[in-house]
């Protein structure tokens, strides 16, 4: 039997629901795995088909219609800067269309281009980070008491909401670079990382030819 | 293209034509039927056209494109269909390696032959929001459902995607 909130799940990756509903499911993902599972095996579905190549009319067609060439898919929801589109384009989950877009855009703006370049840097990071032991030692009580649940509700909320939030997280705390401490991330071994997971993720394939460079 | 203004139907066709290919592709799941519904859906612009009020262009034009699918999909319930296989061209950004053309290919295939195991009022709803791009207001004004409808369609549109398709850990 499916859990009551699980029909929530895509419209909230939809960005579809209200206030209301996106405080009940972001709570509830926290508690249950099943929905959590499920969130993950939607977002999978849903990315697979957002990605779908963008198909060219056999040119019979056009001949037969015989108004001339016709124009690139229409670019809709037009944006100065994608801002937090770009964690999603880089996850390769906007509609053909809205990856034209901002394909169009990152072509002209070398600032959204900076910023994919440092979102995609964050997230090479996140996913290079090990993983690690929870330790034995007793959570401080103010984490377990309410007012620390909901503190923690709260960032996970930013996590959700954007990886530019976890980026600058990161940065806050020194992982990737600067600070106190030194750097635990290898720039090398992060490199490596971003050309293999370029070469097997859809939608990665784009983005070095509209950087100027990538690091050697 | 303004909502104020009645535009061309050469207008239409040079300006949506692709992506409506696009979504009679993805509905269809193949290069014949989906050429005829453009066809279909262009003729219907021609003729409509002339008593368009303006207003929501592509509100309209998606509920147009949308019934005379349905419209097709009730004539070939009396005919059986034969699945035609083609190739697709992908519109490609840069110029990958053959082993990733191949590798992009094959996936797209298997999510295309997924999408053409739902049941229609599933199809339609996961590829007006997932390939053209709409919202769930503007999916619920084109199918003439509520918004709660289209929400629950989505939905089980993408679990019932999510068995077809098996994912590699």
């Amino acid at each position: 039997m499916a859990c009551v909130n699980e029909p929530l799940i895509s419209a909230y990756l939809d960005g579809a629901l209200g206030p209301g509903e996106l405080d009940v499911i972001v709570g509830h993902l926290e508690t249950c795995p099943a929905c959590l599972e499920m969130f993950h095996a939607i977002k999978a579905v849903r990315a697979a088909v957002r990605t779908l190549p963008g198909l060219d009319p056999p040119d019979e067609l056009v001949d037969l219609v015989g108004v001339g060439a016709w124009a690139a898919a229409p670019v809709r929801r037009v944006a100065a800067h994608p801002g937090a589109e770009l964690s999603a384009y880089l996850d390769g989950e906007l509609s053909t269309p809205e990856a034209a877009t901002v394909t169009a855009h990152l072509a002209t703006c070398s600032a959204c281009r900076s910023e994919l370049q440092e979102l995609d840097a964050a997230r090479t990071a996140i996913r290079a980070l090990p993983r690690l032991e929870a330790p034995d030692v007793a959570f401080p009580v103010r984490v377990a008491s309410a007012d620390g649940a909901s503190v923690r509700r709260r960032l996970r909320l930013r996590y959700l909401a954007s990886a530019a939030a976890v980026a600058a997280a990161l940065l806050a705390l020194g992982v990737l670079g600067g600070g106190d401490q030194p750097s635990t991330v290898d720039i090398d071994r992060l490199v490596d990382h971003h050309k293999a997971r370029q070469s097997v993720e859809a939608g990665f394939g784009v983005i070095p030819a509209l950087l100027p460079e990538v690091n050697p | 293209m303004s909502d104020n203004l009645t535009p061309a139907w050469e207008d239409v066709a040079r300006h949506h034509g692709r992506q409506i290919y696009n979504f009679a592709y993805r509905l269809t799941g193949n290069r014949d039927d989906a050429s005829d519904l453009v066809q279909e859906v262009l003729l219907r612009v021609r003729r409509g056209l002339a008593s368009y009020t303006p207003g929501s262009f592509e509100g309209w034009l998606w509920r147009i494109t949308r019934n005379a699918f349905l419209d097709d999909v009730r004539r070939r319930q009396r005919r059986p269909t034969v699945e035609l296989k083609d190739t697709e061209r992908s519109t490609i950004l840069t110029a990958p390696s053959p082993d990733e053309v191949l590798a992009h290919v094959r996936l797209s295939d298997d999510v295309q032959a997924a999408l053409m195991k739902l049941p229609v009022e599933f199809r339609e709803c996961v590829v007006m929001c997932d390939v053209v791009g709409l919202t769930y207001e503007e999916i619920a004004h084109a199918a003439d459902i509520p918004v709660g409808t289209v929400r629950s369609r989505i939905h089980r549109g993408r679990k019932m995607l999510r068995e077809l398709l098996t994912w590699p850990v």
